[in-house]
């Protein structure tokens, strides 16, 4: 058998088409492996890789804003700290006013105390101010209290 | 490469593809619903294996149809056997391997009947060559030869093909190589 031979006889071979497989092993072979689903599988995978990005960002924004906001709390609270202890102390601050005002006197009746004689109960109110200042921080403090005292008045025997 | 664009690409490449490599499972199996079956299974196992990903090459198809084939063969050895008892009492032909062209039948019929009475190392070389479209050195990759054992069975093959349909039969031609 000589070279043509072979080349005429691959030609005829070449010629022959090998049957066409059927549509339905296709179909098969994609349900087996379950193209669809993995298809879907896919999609969700990418809309995580696309949304897990911005949750991330978004709980650091989240996580970051709750330090800032402590953080500032705490500032604000320290500086209130050191406020409160740059106050100075009543006891060191020259008094520049004090008063002592009567604001009246209440008339109650009589009064039966035990083991005792009736007596007139008599009460007096005042109204006590203290005034502190403090030149150097320009501060005035000024301290309001009521005050009020009960007299108890020996009736006059008849 | 997204998973759809995947799927575009294997269905294009299935409908081009698959019937060369139903061929080659056909020589390699005993029947065509074993041939189907086997195609099947081994491009779902490909598939898989590259995570649906990569379309496979040739090569790794037609190799993996061939260790399919024997792993049939030998779990279904003897069904298979009765089967072939069965057909041949039946008087049942093996399946259709080629289109059949209206204009040249019966010379298609002949050069059919010549590839299947052809032993089993050249049909398949052959099959590897002309409709796999594989070189020599492919073919030896595929079925673990050297270039030259393939090179001379695809040879041998030939030169048993040209004097096969150059022998005028009378009757059917019995296949001196299947026992």
């Amino acid at each position: 058998m000589n070279p043509k031979e072979y080349d005429e006889l691959e030609k005829e071979l070449q010629s022959l088409t090998p049957k066409q497989i059927h549509k339905s092993i296709g179909k098969k072979i994609e349900e087996k492996i379950d193209l669809k689903k993995i298809e879907k599988k896919a999609k969700a995978i990418q809309l995580a890789i696309k949304i897990v990005p911005i949750a991330i960002a978004a709980c650091l924004g989240f996580v970051l804003g709750l330090f800032f906001f402590n953080s500032a709390k705490k500032d604000t609270l320290k500086f209130a700290e050191k406020q409160e202890l740059k106050l100075p102390l009543l006891e060191s601050l020259p008094a520049a006013n004090k008063s002592n005002l009567f604001l009246g006197s209440w008339d109650d009746g009589i009064v039966y105390l035990e083991n005792e004689i009736p007596k007139k109960r008599i009460r007096n109110q005042f109204l006590e101010t203290f005034k502190w200042e403090d030149s150097k921080n320009s501060m005035k403090i000024e301290v309001r209290k009521p005050r009020e005292e009960i007299i108890h008045v020996r009736l006059q025997h008849y | 490469m997204n998973q759809q664009t995947f799927n575009q690409n294997w269905q294009n490449w299935f409908t081009k593809e698959a019937s060369k490599f139903l061929l080659f499972a056909k020589q390699q199996s005993r029947n065509s619903y074993e041939a189907e079956d086997i195609l099947q299974d081994s491009l779902v196992k490909l598939l898989k294996k590259s995570s649906h990903k990569e379309i496979p090459e040739d090569a790794i198809v037609y190799k993996t149809i061939r260790n399919l084939a024997i792993d049939y063969a030998r779990s279904n050895i003897r069904r298979i056997r009765r089967e072939e008892i069965a057909q041949e009492l039946e008087g049942i032909s093996m399946a259709e391997w080629f289109e059949n062209d209206f204009d040249k039948k019966d010379r298609q019929k002949r050069l059919e009947k010549a590839i299947k009475i052809l032993p089993d190392k050249q049909q398949e070389v052959i099959i590897l060559k002309i409709w796999g479209e594989q070189t020599f050195d492919g073919i030896a990759e595929i079925l673990n030869l050297s270039a030259n054992t393939v090179a001379s069975r695809y040879r041998y093959g030939l030169q048993a093909l040209h004097k096969s349909l150059n022998t005028k039969h009378k009757h059917k031609t019995p296949n001196p190589f299947k026992s």
